[in-house]
């Protein structure tokens, strides 16, 4: 089953008197299930891509069909919706809330979601415990290592079990042990069925995926350049 | 909304918690501005309660005094003045009077005691008068009817004077002599006492009453011609509700006797508080305002807070617009906030106005009055300020453009 569809995606930013087109075009189909790694260099509108895909940001032209909602015209707090229920965000930078402890930190989006607090506890705890961060509930992030926070990051990310996971570097403000092991989890997601898709530039990382899709100057590249 | 306003209430104390100085600092002008309420409500509502004891500790507001209006020149050259029994007549058609009371005040100093000496208010009364000053004798007996009647010579003595004229022997049954007249003394009238609450210095405001030698308005007729004009008396109405037509009624009649000029006039304790309410409202208005621009400063502190906090703290709104914090989510979450980040300001200043009121009440020797209504309003207030000040920066936080607020630093 086709997940996301993508087609002719463009995005252009109005930079006072010059037009800089970021997306130019862009045809992605994602079956569900899949581990995809997009791959570019930067400025090569990979993350404008994750931001469109990620509901964050609506393009110019062109469609988007996520999990068989057309998600290009909706309003902004349709989108945070989908957000909330289809999407799962893992960000280079961890974005946790420094101020409230780590259990908390995985309720929020149950907390968006309306749900109750008993239930959202449990939920939060059971997939603490999945990321073997069970006994870290009521730490706050500054308490805990990077490979540690990019762990309780993944378990905001899936706690609403949502129909894609999209990471945006994930490893690139880890060492290479960290980073490897935040790969593993990625993997047994994907392995459980999960829809994966990992922003990168770095080859290595890419490697892990299914399929790479590789983007230069803000169009799929075919050719194999890796 | 997908979020509860108790989520938001919890998030919030978590917020205040883990920036405590933060927190104190932005509540200081509202605390500030409350406290203010507080202090300046209390004593305009104190005086306005104070007002209205004195009045009932003198006649309640069925009362009415009637007297003669000097502010009027005609009243220098009146044609008469009223008797007693001219003045009973007149009075007796009007409906809704239910007593008259009747005092003249007699200027026969001194009186004497053996050697002792007195320069007392002598004063004539009739029946009605105990009636309307609730006053009792705590020893020997009252005017009878047998007393008004056949004009006799008896007296009720206050405490104060009979302290100065008797010292330490039983008045009662003695002899005071007024002018070439002897009075029997039948009775020592009850200590009379109104101490204004807040009055630091325990004044009692009717002292004077203590002094009173009072005897019947028909002896001392009887015995003076001067006694029998009438320049004031009051009555009591059998209804606060038609006091004021009972009163312009007594006013058009009585002046029908002078061919309708005002000679006398007539004033309700109920009048007399609206005057006093009236003219300390130009100075409310002023209190009013005063607290209220503490209260706005209040507030643009705290908005100017809010505004840096959402600065420092847009990357956290970028995360919970990405984890499917509605547009509707951010307003709220910073609005209840700034809200109760107010009203908690508004709690505070509540107490410490609570505090700083019977210290202003002391140094300025003034009654206070601090009602529950008084509470919730400043609360209220508080609460408003965090509303309106509130509006602009949760207005916004949830505008940011999540991408933008995500790439902040």
């Amino acid at each position: 089953m086709e997940i996301i569809n993508t087609e002719n995606l463009t995005k252009s930013y109005d930079m006072g008197k010059v037009q800089v087109h970021a997306l130019q075009g862009v045809d992605v189909s994602i079956q569900q299930g899949e581990f995809v790694a997009i791959i570019g260099p930067s400025g090569s509108g990979k993350s404008t891509l994750m931001h469109i895909l990620g509901c964050l940001d609506s393009p110019t032209k062109g469609s988007y069909s996520l999990d068989g909602i057309n998600v290009e015209k909706l309003s902004k707090g349709k989108l945070a919706k989908i957000r909330n229920t289809k999407i799962g965000f893992v960000f280079q930078t961890f974005n946790l809330l420094p101020h409230i402890n780590v259990q908390k930190n995985v309720e929020l989006p149950l907390l968006y979601a309306g749900m109750e607090k008993k239930q959202r506890e449990k939920r939060a705890i059971e997939v603490l415990n999945s990321v073997g961060l069970g006994d870290r509930l009521k730490h706050k992030p500054s308490e805990l290592s990077g490979g540690q926070r990019q762990r309780v990051a993944i378990a905001r990310a899936i706690v609403n079990n949502p129909s894609i996971i999209l990471a945006d570097e994930p490893t690139g403000n880890l060492d290479s042990t960290s980073g490897s092991d935040i790969m593993t989890i990625f993997s047994n997601l994907h392995a459980q069925g999960n829809t994966v898709i990992v922003v990168t530039h770095d080859k290595n990382i890419a490697e892990k995926a299914d399929r790479v899709i590789t983007i230069i100057d803000g169009k799929i590249h075919n050719g194999d350049i890796l | 909304m997908a979020i509860s306003f108790k989520e938001v209430f919890n998030q919030s104390l978590q917020d205040f918690w883990s920036k405590k100085v933060r927190t104190i600092v932005t509540v200081m002008g509202i605390v500030l501005g409350t406290a203010s309420i507080i202090i300046v409500m209390s004593i305009v509502q104190g005086s306005i309660k104070q007002t209205t004891e004195w009045m009932e500790a003198s006649g309640g507001f069925k009362k009415i005094d009637v007297r003669q209006n000097w502010e009027n020149n005609e009243t220098v050259n009146r044609s008469k003045d009223f008797e007693y029994d001219e003045l009973m007549k007149i009075l007796q058609p009007i409906q809704g009077i239910d007593l008259i009371d009747i005092y003249i005040s007699v200027w026969v100093s001194p009186i004497k005691y053996k050697k002792n000496e007195v320069n007392p208010w002598f004063t004539a009364v009739n029946a009605d008068y105990f009636k309307v000053e609730e006053w009792g004798v705590q020893e020997g007996r009252e005017f009878t009817s047998f007393d008004y009647k056949n004009k006799q010579k008896v007296a009720l003595i206050g405490t104060a004077a009979r302290a100065k004229l008797f010292g330490s022997i039983d008045p009662i049954g003695q002899k005071i002599q007024v002018g070439t007249d002897f009075f029997e003394v039948i009775g020592i009238l009850d200590y009379r006492e109104f101490i204004g609450k807040g009055d630091m210095n325990n004044n009692n405001w009717i002292e004077w009453k203590n002094d009173l030698i009072l005897v019947p308005v028909t002896t001392a007729i009887a015995l003076n011609p001067r006694s029998k004009k009438l320049n004031r008396f009051s009555l009591i109405t059998t209804d606060e509700t038609i006091t004021e037509s009972v009163k312009a009624k007594v006013e058009k009649r009585i002046n029908e006797e002078f061919s309708n000029k005002k000679i006398y006039t007539a004033q309700s304790n109920l009048e007399r508080r609206e005057e006093i309410v009236k003219s300390s409202a130009k100075f409310n208005i002023i209190f009013y305002f005063i607290s209220a621009i503490s209260l706005i400063v209040g507030g643009i502190v705290i908005m100017n807070i809010m505004l840096a906090t959402i600065k420092e703290r847009t990357r956290e709104i970028g995360v919970r617009m990405s984890i499917g914090g509605s547009k509707l989510d951010i307003f709220l979450q910073f609005l209840i906030q700034t809200v109760l980040i107010t009203t908690l300001g508004g709690v505070i200043g509540v107490f410490i106005g609570i505090g700083l009121s019977g210290l202003v009440a002391d140094y300025l020797n003034v009654g206070i009055n601090i009602s529950s209504g008084l509470i919730v309003i400043a609360l209220l207030m508080s609460s408003g300020v965090g509303l309106i000040f509130g509006t602009i920066p949760s207005w916004q936080a949830c505008s940011l453009d999540p991408v933008t607020a995500l790439r902040s630093e």
